[in-house]
């Protein structure tokens, strides 16, 4: 498949190739050779951006068996994108309103302090993941893999386990869940619709991939932690 | 596309009938109107009732009355037949559908919508007026308070202040504090000053 009919096939997967490192003008290349230039992992491309288009599609396994130092770099990437992109867009967006005077002065400041908790909740959320998760996650790996581990470590594994932090793994789609329904149902209608519908749109494509984000964490990442975890932790304990 | 879709079901099982009636109901939209149990009454009701569609399996033909099926109605009935054995391609050819009423739920919930052209975007009846009582509450998550206030300040048990607050969240499709605090704010059930103040 040639990788012009992947972005045909579904528009939304452009900033997920990006965060691949593919940008347009790729020409008329198939997924294989753009892949082999780019020096792209294949078979983990194919199953990301598949899990992305295709909701039902999901190869657990198969994810499973990519490195976590993978798996973690494209989670990364995906994290600059909202913070750099995505997040600043809407709020730009959002500006807009406030300029064009699109809803009553009460009501945008309403719509602002909102949004405004909202962009906060999600950068703490990213922020603890890259500062504290997912550095722990290669941590992990790299401990598993060269079976050196140092008590520090060995320290974090007992007491801060991944499972841990799948139970906490705070859901940050809900306010943006929320958001949609204020603009859609509760806001009177705005002088400016177009900048509104924007909006809608920009929230629409970033909530579906927070949800693909946090299936590859949920069920991919966090899960081979656990059990390399297990693994480091029985082997300490048989040979103590 | 407020009209509904009328249909006139027969077969011989009544527990077949029972279960197509069930599934079908399930869809908004559609009005069974008749059920028959032979052929010949299936014919009459279609005739008399003029329905959209006769769901009828095809066991109830035989050889002589299944050879031009159109020439048996006045109208112009859409026929959509049903099969647990295997079905004459005769039958399957005049039938606008056809379906293997042996598959599993979810392929003949698919079969049956495809079938009766059921859109995916339909008129349903869904109330999400808030009564009385939940706009209190809503009113009071937006001041801030816990389900236990909330309980104290309404004069009503804990649970009842969460099935409350269940029914909210559905009827609104908001799942947060803050976003109910936002709608508390554009409905006018609580003001910015008494946010502050409380």
């Amino acid at each position: 498949m040639k990788m012009v009919d992947v972005i045909h096939l579904n528009y939304l997967l452009l900033p997920v190739i990006n965060r691949f490192g593919i940008t347009l003008g790729f020409g008329d290349v198939s997924v294989e050779e753009l892949c082999l230039k780019k020096n792209i992992n294949l078979a983990f491309f194919l199953n990301i951006i598949n899990a992305y288009h295709d909701e039902s599609f999901f190869p657990k396994t198969d994810l499973q068996k990519f490195s976590v130092k993978l798996i973690v770099d494209y989670l990364q990437k995906a994290h600059k994108n909202y913070l750099h992109d995505s997040v600043p867009q809407i709020e730009k967006l959002i500006q807009n309103l406030v300029v064009e005077n699109s809803y009553k002065k009460q009501n945008l400041e309403i719509l602002q302090s909102f949004f405004n908790e909202y962009k906060n909740e999600i950068t703490e959320h990213i922020n603890r993941e890259e500062s504290k998760v997912y550095p722990y996650a290669v941590q992990v790996e790299n401990a598993y893999e060269t079976n050196n581990y140092n008590n520090a470590l060995i320290k974090k594994m007992e007491n801060y386990s991944m499972q841990y932090y799948l139970n906490e793994h705070d859901n940050i789609e809900e306010k943006l869940f929320d958001l949609k329904n204020i603009i859609i149902k509760y806001l009177p209608p705005p002088k400016n619709t177009k900048i509104s519908n924007s909006i809608l749109i920009q929230l629409f494509n970033l909530e579906k991939d927070l949800n693909d984000h946090s299936r590859i964490e949920e069920k991919v990442m966090i899960p081979k932690v656990v059990k390399m975890e297990k693994s480091i932790l029985n082997y300490l304990a048989k040979n103590k | 596309m407020t009209h509904k879709i009328k249909i006139i079901l027969a077969d011989r099982s009544p527990i077949i009938l029972k279960g197509l009636k069930n599934l079908l109901n399930d869809f908004s939209l559609i009005d069974i109107i008749k059920e028959a149990d032979n052929w010949e009454f299936a014919v009459r009701s279609v005739n008399k009732n003029t329905p959209d569609y006769l769901i009828f399996n095809s066991n109830l033909l035989n050889n002589s009355n299944s050879k031009k099926l159109s020439s048996h109605f006045n109208n112009k009935v859409k026929l959509i037949s049903i099969y647990n054995v295997p079905i004459p391609e005769n039958i399957k050819a005049q039938c606008f559908y056809s379906i293997n009423i042996n598959s599993n739920e979810e392929e003949l919930i698919k079969n049956f919508k495809h079938a009766l052209e059921i859109p995916k975007i339909i008129i349903k009846k869904e109330s999400s007026e808030l009564s009385n009582r939940e706009k209190a509450v809503v009113r009071c998550i937006a001041l801030g308070m816990t389900n236990k206030e909330i309980a104290d300040t309404l004069f009503i048990s804990t649970h009842t202040v969460i099935a409350h607050r269940k029914n909210i969240t559905k009827k609104l499709a908001i799942k947060t504090v803050s976003g109910l605090t936002v709608y508390a704010l554009l409905n006018e059930l609580v003001n910015t000053t008494e946010i502050e103040q409380y």
